[in-house]
């Protein structure tokens, strides 16, 4: 198992093109998958993920830990599906890579992965989970209507900037596109819970209990700057429906003290973590500002304001612009995303009682990001193409996972595990499975996104056994896929079971999987139904089928 | 096959089995073993072993009561009550809130006024008036009260629940030996706590099975059409197919997704003992209507049922930074009715001497009010109560300073603490964890003792 440079069981270098590259090609021409804007084909810069793979190689050597092979093609196609577009490949999508001759092919198929309308949805859904967090039907129904979906989608289809996407998200005060100020009205006015949030998605930190005091075990992040940022966003007030999410900006208030556990006071001033501030005249203690038209750049039937001097206004240029932690986050996630864990672990806690695994990488991957304008797609794309990520993750090593030796196991997350379920089961009718409450039902279960360690829930196996969803799509007369297994009455034992495998797992089965289920299968000749259904659900509620890996 | 995963291979007291047939060629050793079994055999791990023989007798809950050891509630103040507004008051001290003090059935011994019924029983209970630890965010002083020890990562000490249940239970039973009951038992409100890795390196067959809020399991029944033979068919097919893939990769996470399916037989089983429908309504009553004490109720039923270890939480109502007095005003007499019925409860029905019941939080509060008017986090010098299994009655040990800015007396840290719940319910509490590849750990670090004062 151990690495070393000359160990490449993959088909890198190993063929010219071939015909099925070209074969494959002339099918996404003709799909018209590619949706691509103007000038953004080319990342003139990419990432260099021989760099990621340096850094990484050098913590073996420190650890004294060896490093897995890189996957084969079978391997890597299930994993970058699963992470790219939230599910596993269909049958075809998999032999068709596996077919390609191309020695770039995997990093063709990452482009084309990127660029899909799937890959759009599902990094939204991602971006939901995580700046909003799991919710009830009801709920995401208001966030769909209010745009914020549409939203994040479009962002993610576009390449928009991270940073843009910070900054139109927290000054919302966009007129078209609504959608971005759902993030804090979502929050309904309550600036500690903005602030907590704020933190935690664009910093990378969690400030949440600086509230009353500074934070006890990292020394950096200060109660100050806790009610500074609360400070940024307390004269913030929703306005209009949820449909047309608004928020309103006063000119006036927002001043007032906190006290740190000793009892001493302190004024909340404008101030957030990296000692960015802004200066703002406080108005005497005993003094009433009086709020006046004049204060106001615009002013919609007293509704909604936009102050001359904004607080939300100046959060984006004099804090948020350009923080290092802005694009260190952002990075830090995506690793955490692609790798299976952060570089600093959990992802949302970069603080110093947290060090990284890998703080140079961090850092080098974190500038590298700013500098190519935060460019997420081309980051992605960076650490996909890294040998790191492309590591086996069958281990029998007792290394630390923080090493990176191997491909650490992911959960798939509530859509992620849904969506491979649809893609597998082949329902006859797609909506009847997919409607707000099913995926709701499942974000309860499953409400892991980047969890520090994901644990599982009795309420999941017992859905997974018990529940409608599941065991009625299974039925023939639900998927077209058990329908034409049971159909195929002539199907060997054998290649029933391979078909189950290839499709459900991306797999052959192995010898001892074979000589096992073929005779469950035998044992049950005279109720066939019954044993494909069941053999089907033991394949996707497994845990090989519930880990991307 | 190769035997790696956290889950299976460290497991400290249960012999692994080695694997059955493995590599036998199937045709004809099909037709010598039971189906179940056949499916069944290769599993490698102590946790596959159990829940096969559970196949062929599942006990019912008479046999695994029956069977009863030691048990223990924990009621989880989450959010960290305050020592002034419950038994450490400081009547007419500056730390003082605006609540007076009760005598209590113990001579010269008053807790604050909003107990009265727990005044009432004093001495039955245990109270610890010194507290002193080194925890004081939530995160960290509830890692830190509910595992005795810090940190020390990449290693996961496991939660006490995990320990009892692995010491005192019953693997096999069909009543989950763990349980949280919390009205919002996935998260939310305190979702890193309630979602960690509470097992830890016992592995995840020990977590806890989290309910609660519906006081009712869903999906506990079959589907339609699913015979209990083929259910318990399938289930061994993917068992067989997701322990080859755990034993494959090391990550705690496979082995807690798997763990969950060995739980689904039990309670689907056991899932009226959750409805708490079943009870009689002078006992919803006594109890209710608050989450908290339709739990502590549920705790006993459970208890009584054949668990091991119950802990009831609710979410973090006590986390009084804002308005600390009226907030406990409202939480602690439920508390104190909470606390009544269920050692009178467990007394009555012959339960008390073997149960260890837990009345604590993750530290104290401020002596001090805050410009909320809120009490902040103080681990300095707190109190907590217990009761029950191998616990001296009537007992109040330590003392803080007037102003309870620090403890006076014979403070207590979370492993002296630990300590003497092992001790109180008959477990070594130096017992070294045999785990391979680990650094040597003990049930509890640096030899601390136990506190006699406090032990029957």
């Amino acid at each position: 198992m151990a690495y070393s440079l000359l160990d490449t069981n993959s088909s890198f270098g190993r063929r010219p093109i071939g015909i099925h590259s070209v074969l494959l090609l002339a099918a996404w021409i003709v799909g018209g998958v590619p949706d691509r804007l103007p000038g953004q084909d080319a990342a003139p810069n990419p990432v260099n993920s021989g760099e990621i793979d340096r850094f990484i190689e050098a913590g073996w050597r420190e650890s004294k830990n060896n490093g897995n092979s890189i996957c084969d093609d079978a391997e890597f196609v299930r994993r970058l599906y699963l992470d790219l577009v939230g599910r596993v490949p269909s049958l075809v999508e998999r032999e068709s890579f596996l077919a390609d001759d191309s020695i770039h092919k995997r990093e063709q198929l990452i482009d084309q992965l990127l660029a899909s309308a799937e890959h759009a949805k599902h990094l939204a859904e991602v971006y939901d989970a995580i700046l909003i967090g799991r919710t009830s039907r009801e709920e995401l129904s208001k966030r769909t209507e209010a745009g914020w979906v549409e939203y994040l989608e479009e962002s993610v289809r576009e390449n928009k900037r991270w940073d843009r996407v910070a900054e139109e998200i927290l000054l919302a005060r966009s007129e078209e596109k609504l959608g971005a100020n759902w993030y804090l009205y979502a929050r309904k006015e309550k600036p500690e819970a903005i602030a907590e949030a704020v933190s935690k998605d664009f910093f990378g930190v969690r400030i949440d209990c600086a509230q009353c005091h500074d934070h006890p075990l990292s020394s950096e992040i200060l109660q100050k700057h806790y009610w500074g940022l609360v400070a940024f966003f307390n004269r913030t007030k929703n306005v209009g429906p949820h449909k047309k999410p608004m928020l309103s900006e006063s000119a006036i208030g927002g001043f007032s003290e906190f006290s740190n556990v000793e009892g001493e006071s302190f004024p909340n001033e404008l101030v957030f973590l990296g000692d960015r501030r802004v200066e703002e005249p406080r108005p005497a203690k005993d003094a009433k500002p009086e709020d006046s038209p004049d204060l106001y750049v615009s002013i919609d039937k007293e509704e909604y304001r936009i102050p001359k001097f904004s607080r939300r206004q100046a959060f984006i240029e004099k804090v948020l612009h350009d923080h290092p932690l802005l694009s260190k986050s952002m990075v830090n996630r995506m690793w955490g995303w692609m790798m299976g864990r952060g570089l600093v672990h959990p992802v949302d806690a970069i603080d110093s009682y947290h060090p990284a695994s890998h703080p140079e990488l961090l850092d080098w991957l974190s500038q590298d990001f700013a500098k190519s304008g935060y460019d997420v797609r081309r980051l992605i794309k960076g650490l996909a193409m890294s040998r790191t990520y492309q590591l086996e993750s069958s281990t029998s090593s007792a290394a630390d996972p923080k090493w990176f030796t191997y491909s650490i196991p992911k959960p798939l997350t509530a859509e992620m595990f849904q969506r491979s379920l649809l893609t597998v089961l082949e329902p006859k009718e797609e909506k009847k499975w997919n409607n707000r409450q099913h995926r709701t039902d499942f974000a309860k279960r499953f409400p892991d996104v980047l969890a520090e360690e994901s644990m599982s829930n009795v309420n999941q196996s017992l859905m997974l056994t018990n529940g409608d969803w599941l065991n009625h799509l299974l039925l023939p007369d639900n998927s077209k896929w058990t329908e034409r297994l049971i159909s195929e009455t002539s199907m060997s034992d054998e290649s029933l079971l391979r078909e189950v495998f290839l499709r459900a797992l991306g797999r052959e089965p192995d010898h001892e999987e074979v000589a096992r289920l073929q005779s469950f299968l035998v044992e049950r000749r005279d109720r066939r139904t019954r044993a494909i259904l069941d053999l089907v659900w033991a394949v996707v509620t497994s845990a090989e089928f519930r880990f991307n890996h | 096959m190769k035997k790696t995963s956290i889950a299976n291979c460290d497991l400290p007291s249960v012999v692994s089995q080695p694997t059955l047939s493995a590599t036998a060629p199937c045709g004809s050793a099909d037709h010598t073993l039971h189906r179940r079994l056949f499916l069944q055999g290769s599993l490698a791990g102590a946790a596959s072993v159990a829940s096969f023989q559970s196949l062929f007798s599942v006990p019912a809950f008479a046999d695994s009561a029956k069977k009863r050891g030691k048990k223990c509630i924990l009621l989880w103040l989450c959010g960290a009550p305050s020592q002034f507004e419950t038994w450490d008051p400081k009547p007419g001290r500056p730390s003082s809130g605006p609540f007076g003090t009760i005598q209590t059935c113990l001579p010269g011994v008053r807790i604050s006024e909003l107990m009265p019924k727990c005044a009432s029983i004093l001495d039955k209970l245990a109270v610890v008036r010194s507290m002193s630890t080194e925890a004081s965010e939530h995160f960290q002083g509830i890692d830190l009260l509910t595992r005795g020890e810090p940190p020390r990562p990449p290693f996961t000490r496991p939660i006490l629940g995990s320990v009892l249940a692995q010491q005192l239970g019953q693997l096999d039973s069909p009543v989950p030996q763990f349980v949280l009951l919390d009205p919002c038992p996935e998260g939310n409100e305190f979702k890193s706590f309630k979602a960690a890795n509470w097992a830890g390196w016992l592995g995840a067959e020990y977590g806890p099975v989290r309910v609660g809020g519906k006081y009712k399991i869903e999906d506990t029944e079959l589907p339609a059409g699913l015979s209990d033979a083929d259910h318990s068919d399938r289930e061994a097919v993917r068992s067989f197919l997701s322990k080859k893939f755990e034993n494959d990769h090391r990550s705690a996470a496979i082995g807690s997704y798997n763990a969950v399916y060995d739980r689904v037989k039990g309670l689907m089983k056991a899932a009226p003992l959750f409805d708490l429908q079943s009870l009689p309504v002078a006992d919803r009553e006594k109890y209710g209507p608050g989450t908290f004490g339709m739990h502590a109720l549920l705790a006993r039923h459970l208890i009584e049922n054949g668990s091991t270890f119950v802990m009831v939480a609710n979410g973090m109502p006590w986390d009084c930074h804002v308005l600390n007095h009226e907030t406990h005003q409202m939480l602690v007499p439920e508390l104190d009715r909470v606390v009544f019925h269920l050692i009178h409860d467990l007394e009555e029905r012959g339960m008390l001497d073997d149960t260890l019941v837990l009345v604590m939080g993750e530290f104290g509060r401020t002596p001090w009010l805050n410009e909320a008017r809120g009490r902040d986090h103080f681990p300095n010098a707190w109190s907590l109560a217990m009761a029950g299994c191998g616990i001296k009655k009537g007992v109040v040990y330590g003392a803080t300073d007037e102003n309870g800015m620090a403890v006076s007396e014979n403070p207590v840290d979370q492993r002296r603490l630990f300590a003497t719940i092992y001790t109180a319910l008959g477990l070594d509490p130096y017992e070294t964890y045999n785990l391979p590849d680990f650094p040597t750990f003990h049930r509890v670090e640096k030899e601390a003792a136990p506190i006699a004062d406090l032990l029957a």
